[in-house]
């Protein structure tokens, strides 16, 4: 018997398919309602990308030249001083050296030419994870470097600090170290500014002018040369910001390879060195009997007659320069006489004088933003007595760096109002700090005085036709061991032009300079400095807008008429 | 059949749409491809000029344009009295005007007339480049070149 058992069939029932349909129509709105929120979340994102980041972007501008990770440091024309550029080093991770490490020490040192084999295999087989095996080399090296194909050692990017004009202005401008920090200069006093991500965008703009720091720095120089000088120190500054137009100081440094300069020629003379600048304070003694009324015509007459003992001190006049009478203040202040000056000081006192030589800034250490400033040196307060008065009224017993002697200078001939030094350049029309230390009227009797001085006294080898120097030598024997040596000077010349109305406070030392043919033997500030003034104005006269003026002058007839007997040299 | 004529119009026209915005979007971001590549080339650009800005002065740093001047060119800064005040000193360098072609019968009367004042003019035309600002004085150095010729001229110039 064959059973047969039929499918089993189902049998539509009332109502069963309704319920598919309805199923079916759920599962339909279900994906709809999946797509539409697909849909919709990809709408949103678009917006999200569309119009959020898009604004994101433009605000951080990703395509903008970037900022240098240091910011440039110019001139106050805007010629490069330091810039910041990309330089490769080479590293090596000593571990995962594949090849021989003395076959690739070898072929590095054949490409690096100023390592040996034998530093490159000591970096090579380093225990160390890292270690860099030479640091800014040339893109042309770095090339052949990786051409060499070795994976451990690998080509970093790091900033290379570049200063293009070598020499000029490094005491300004300083330098960093390997890893990009100021260290000196400029470089350092404005390490946060030039570094921070805000600021270093913007370049620093000083108040050097290159082309005058050149004229400046050469003509030094050659004087330096010139005269067998250990070091030499110039200060060019404008009298009325009491900007920095050219500050040099020699033996100089390069800074790009900074590492390699000695102790000496990375010291700055001009605002770290301190030196007893002689009888150039006698222009600021006289300035302040003028202003205090202690003098109170050019006529008035001070004893000169015999050398002054006091203590066991003996201040007398230089030898072949003593004028034995009773002499006005032209003639003290012409033929530099240190007993009319002593007295001058005395009769000022002891009060006085140190309240202006505080407000002329020579009791604080000098004023601008480097970090190398010097203390200066002088008599403690309990000790200032009439001794001291004496010897700081012609430049002795006070040490003072000669970006001292220029701000005090400025305030002398600029109306009298002192303003501290600053590197920084000054906007037109900014507002510089400064304090009224001489009246206008002193100010005035001052600069016939200085001009005096170059075209008939000491400093006439400093009078640049035209450019109405003023000025004053300052000779001293220099200190060395605690005592002071009688045939080594310290020669400056502190001088201001056009004297008519001074825009330039120009400041020339020699230290330890040594006599030639040409000056007789001396090696005293008007044969030594004052033709390094004259030198300096003639070139940067036109520079510095300065109109040479042959006819107008300075009229000292008034002065000179005082004088019996104008000095031959110094 | 009336409602999917309906529908097919309405699938068409969003067709149509999306496909515009497509392309208006393609188009957009092509432009601002472009534009970014143009930043990069800027960017490149300016990095470029900040480098050979740097290698042009160090080629041209003052110490060794110094350097050039001492040992090859030896230009010296000008005297006070190469630097001229006003421009009527500048034309006083000027060369002589042609002399006229009348002059010597014209100088002939004048002579007679009035020899005097022949004298005056030429003094102060010698010491006129010194004076400077002074307008007569300027006026007689120009008056004077041109009368005298090319030998005041070259006094003047030399000067």
């Amino acid at each position: 018997m064959i059973a047969v058992a039929l499918p089993r069939r189902a049998l539509p029932l009332a109502g069963h398919r309704q319920t598919a349909l309805a199923h079916a129509r759920t599962r339909l709105m279900i994906c709809l309602l999946l797509f539409v929120a697909i849909a919709g979340i990809l709408g949103l994102r678009l917006v999200d990308l569309a119009v959020l980041h898009e604004r994101d972007r433009d605000a951080r501008d990703a395509f903008a030249p970037p900022s240098p990770p240091r910011g440039d440091i110019l001139d106050r024309n805007g010629i490069e001083l330091a810039r910041t550029f990309d330089a490769v080093a080479v590293a090596v991770a000593p571990r995962k050296l594949v090849g021989d490490p003395h076959a690739l020490a070898q072929s590095l040192a054949a490409i690096l030419t100023d390592r040996t084999p034998g530093q490159i295999y000591f970096e090579l087989t380093h225990p160390g994870a890292f270690r860099y095996v030479a640091r800014r080399v040339l893109p042309a090296q770095a090339k052949r470097i990786n051409d060499l194909g070795e994976p451990a050692i690998t080509l970093e990017r790091e900033p290379e600090r570049l200063y293009p004009n070598s020499n000029l202005a490094a005491h300004v401008v300083g330098y960093t170290d390997i890893d990009g920090h100021g260290k000196y200069g400029m470089e350092g006093a404005l390490d946060t500014q030039l570094t921070a991500l805000a600021t270093r965008g913007k370049p620093v703009f000083l108040a050097i002018d290159s082309r005058v720091q050149q004229a400046l720095e050469n003509e030094l120089g050659a004087a330096m040369t010139k005269f067998s000088a250990l070091g030499a120190a110039g200060i060019v500054m404008d009298v009325h910001t009491g900007e920095v137009v050219a500050l040099a100081s020699l033996p100089e440094f390069n800074p790009n390879i900074a590492g390699q300069a000695d102790d000496n020629a990375r010291f700055n003379r001009a605002t770290l060195g301190v030196y007893e600048l002689g009888s150039t304070f006698k222009t600021l003694t006289i300035a302040m009997s003028l202003n205090d009324g202690f003098i109170k015509s050019m006529d008035q007459k001070y004893d000169a007659t015999a050398p002054i003992h006091i203590g066991r001190f003996t201040i007398h006049d230089d030898r072949g320069h003593e004028l034995r009478k009773w002499a006005t203040v032209p003639e003290i202040f012409i033929h530099s006489s240190n007993i009319g000056t002593a007295h001058m000081a005395a009769e000022l006192g002891a009060t006085r004088q140190r309240a202006y030589l505080d407000a002329l800034g020579f009791l604080s250490p000098v004023s601008g933003e480097l970090m190398e400033r010097g203390h200066t040196l002088y008599p403690a307060s309990n000790n200032w007595g009439e001794i001291a008065t004496m010897t700081v009224g012609f430049g002795h017993g006070i040490a003072v760096t000669p970006l001292h002697l220029a701000t005090a200078y400025a305030a002398v001939v600029n109306g009298g109002i002192w303003h501290p030094a600053t590197m920084l350049k000054v906007e037109s029309g900014q507002q510089v700090p400064g304090k009224r230390v001489f009246s206008e009227k002193t100010s005035d009797t001052m600069r016939a005085l200085l001009r005096m001085v170059v075209t008939s006294g000491t400093g006439r080898k400093a009078n640049a036709a035209g450019y109405r120097v003023g000025g004053k030598t300052g000779t001293a024997e220099k200190q060395q061991g605690g005592r002071y040596e009688k045939h080594v000077n310290v020669s400056t010349f502190a001088a201001a032009f056009p004297m008519n109305a001074p825009r330039y406070v120009v400041i020339a030392l020699l230290d330890a300079p040594h006599g030639t043919k040409e000056t007789s033997g001396f090696s005293t500030a008007g044969m030594v400095s004052a033709p390094i003034v004259e030198k300096v104005v003639t070139r940067i006269g036109p520079m510095l807008g300065v109109a040479p003026d042959l006819v107008h002058d300075v009229d000292v007839s008034g002065m000179l008429g005082l004088v019996a007997k104008a000095p031959d040299k110094e | 059949m009336k409602t999917s004529l309906k529908s097919a119009t309405l699938i068409a026209a969003a067709m149509a749409s999306a496909m515009g915005c497509y392309a208006i979007s393609l188009r957009a971001s092509a432009e601002r491809a472009r534009i970014d590549a143009g930043r990069v080339r800027i960017a490149r650009d300016a990095a470029d000029i900040r480098l050979l800005q740097a290698e042009l002065r160090t080629r041209a740093r003052l110490p060794e344009l110094q350097r050039w001047n001492e040992q090859v060119l030896a230009l010296a800064p000008p005297r006070a009295e190469q630097l001229l005040h006003n421009p009527r000193l500048l034309a006083g360098y000027a060369p002589p005007a042609p002399t006229p072609v009348r002059a010597p019968v014209e100088l002939a009367a004048v002579v007679r007339d009035a020899p005097a004042p022949v004298e005056p003019i030429r003094r102060v035309a010698f010491a006129a480049p010194r004076v400077g600002n002074d307008l007569s004085a300027d006026a007689a150095v120009i008056g004077t070149i041109a009368t005298n010729g090319a030998g005041t001229f070259q006094k003047i110039a030399l000067r």
